[in-house]
């Protein structure tokens, strides 16, 4: 028992390692999922290391570096629901399939891309 | 506590260099300078406005309610004086006579305001613009999103919400028509865009404001976590690429109404390289007590705090900041005394969209120098300023009051004499 115990909380943090998105080149990593049964219409929500709360939909922002075209290379990754909303940044949908993270990293990675994140869904103050 | 402030500064000081040596000229020709022909000891325009003398925040004229409230005769900003100059329409240039254009983003707006409804040119509500039901890999082109817009224009707070853009639009294009009073830019003209909360559909409202062509946008607002980085890329891109202004209001301290020091706190829109940042004033012509601070805040202007400043109604405001349990006779249905460097933002927005209209070529660097170059220290009595970047000529700055409180006229006269 103990060593599955054990083994189970390595698995844990394997996957926890592995979950970190990015801003610009550096990485905000996640502490835990924090989605609760409240949350509706598919919105996750997560706790950042650095204790922040972050939630989005299984959406992603992306921006193509200046004058470099990304499309294909994003398209390559296996992702087919790609908008662009302005100038060369970009929505991308993924497929409830697909991990967020493992795909925000991917796209970042991206020579091609300057900016790959989560879709945050923004708690707003009025001042 | 963005790291980049130092190019910021620099920045601000490359700017000085190009405005020092890079004036004159312009795509409509040099015209007459209209301050040779303005009286500057001229009485105030808008006395016919009825709240008009509420407005400390524009006026150092004395009667019952300064007197009343020990209002600080130099807590204004010099407006006055810049409305003899312009109101809003361009001077000069190709749209000679035509407003100019500022964005508005925020909660939601009472569109049917009897002081700036006729400001409105535009208004749309993005919340639920279906961004996915594009084709793959296409575009969603520019008059999908203006088409939308005309059609999704409910930016109205549901019944009985808290409605933040109401006021905060009335500070910048409350209308001289005898009713209320005046905002900062009577005669420029407001696009209204509700503030979606997802990072995609901000982009999107961004986008809008860059379609209808505004050269101002003003942002009270900011959100929990700071800017993300899309959104630092896509307001750099605004600002440098197309030369829109973007202003934020630089946020109300804690929990407790305590200032922050936004150079150790948490990332703030407010503090980006990209935008204006705004902090607050009062009524004694001092920083506020909630004006968030840090090198990275621009300017401060006034928001109220014990008396707070006039505006359109903010429906459902917890807090009378003002004095309308006084005796003064104020329409509370239309209109109240409020406070919060959300105000002083679209008051600094306004002050930029008369420096626009006397001078179209100045590029946001520009403004922002001259803002920075023509406000007044205040305090600097019992507060020191110190120059930050070393060099002896760039303006200097305080903590809590950035580069100090505009001053309307002189940033006028001053973008003015630079076309």
């Amino acid at each position: 028992m103990k060593y599955l115990l054990i083994t189970l909380f390595a698995v844990n943090s394997l996957f926890a390692a592995n979950d970190f998105y990015y801003e610009f080149d550096k990485k905000v990593y996640i502490q835990e999922n924090v989605t609760s049964f409240k949350s509706s219409n598919g919105i996750q929500e997560y706790k950042t290391t650095d204790g922040k709360i972050i939630k989005f939909k299984n959406e992603i922002v992306a921006q193509c570096k200046k004058d470099i075209q990304c499309i294909d290379d994003i398209k390559n990754l296996g992702i087919n629901t790609i908008v662009k909303i302005s100038s060369n940044f970009y929505y991308i949908k993924l497929n409830s399939s697909m991990n967020i993270f493992e795909y925000s990293q991917k796209i970042q990675e991206l020579s091609s891309v300057q900016i790959a994140h989560p879709n945050f869904i923004k708690k707003r103050i009025f001042r | 506590m963005i790291k980049n402030n130092l190019i910021k500064h620099i920045v601000s000081l490359s700017s000085l260099t190009f405005l020092l040596i890079g004036c004159g000229g312009g795509s409509g020709g040099k015209e007459t300078s209209l301050s040779k022909i303005v009286n500057l000891d001229a009485p105030s325009q808008f006395d016919t406005e009825p709240y008009y003398k509420y407005a400390w925040h524009f006026s150092s004229k004395s009667n019952s309610f300064s007197n009343n409230f020990n209002i600080n005769p130099n807590s204004h900003i010099n407006i006055e004086n810049a409305w003899k100059i312009t109101k809003g329409k361009y001077q000069v240039g190709g749209n000679l006579s035509q407003p100019v254009k500022i964005a508005v983003i925020d909660s939601n707006f009472n569109t049917s305001h009897e002081d700036y409804k006729d400001s409105i040119i535009a208004q749309c509500n993005l919340d639920n613009f279906p961004i996915s039901s594009y084709p793959d890999l296409s575009s969603i082109p520019s008059n999908d999103i203006i088409n939308y817009c005309n059609v999704n224009t409910n930016v109205s707070p549901s019944a009985g919400e808290y409605s933040h853009g109401t006021a905060v639009t009335s500070f910048i294009t409350s209308k001289a028509n005898s009713k209320g009073l005046v905002g900062a830019a009577p005669e420029a003209e407001i696009v209204l865009i509700k503030l979606p909360n997802d990072i995609a559909r901000m982009n999107l409202a961004f986008e809008y404001a860059r379609l209808m062509d505004v050269k101002v946008i003003n942002n009270s607002w900011g959100t929990i976590n700071g800017p993300d980085s899309s959104i630092i890329s896509k307001l750099n891109e605004l600002k440098n690429t197309y030369g829109i202004n973007i202003v934020f209001a630089s946020g109300n301290g804690d929990t407790n109404g305590i200032a922050l020091n936004l150079d150790t706190d948490k990332d703030d829109e407010a503090e980006l390289d990209s935008v204006i940042g705004v902090g607050a004033t009062n009524k004694d012509n001092n920083i506020t007590a909630y004006s968030n601070y840090g090198s990275t805040i621009d300017v401060i202007a006034p928001g109220g705090e014990s008396i707070g400043v006039l505006g359109a109604f903010v429906t459902n405001n917890e807090v009378d900041h003002g004095p309308n349990s006084n005796g003064e006779n104020i329409d509370t249905t239309n209109y109240s005394f409020t406070q919060g460097t959300s105000f002083s933002a679209p008051i600094t927005t306004g002050v930029i969209a008369l420096m626009i209209s006397v001078n179209p070529n100045l590029t946001p660097d520009q403004i922002r120098t001259i803002l920075i170059e023509t406000a007044d220290k205040i305090n600097s009595e019992t507060e020191s300023y110190v120059d930050l970047v070393g060099d002896g000529t760039t303006s200097t700055f305080n903590t809590q009051r950035a580069y100090g409180k505009i001053n309307a006229y002189a940033a006028v006269k001053k973008a003015q004499d630079m076309f």
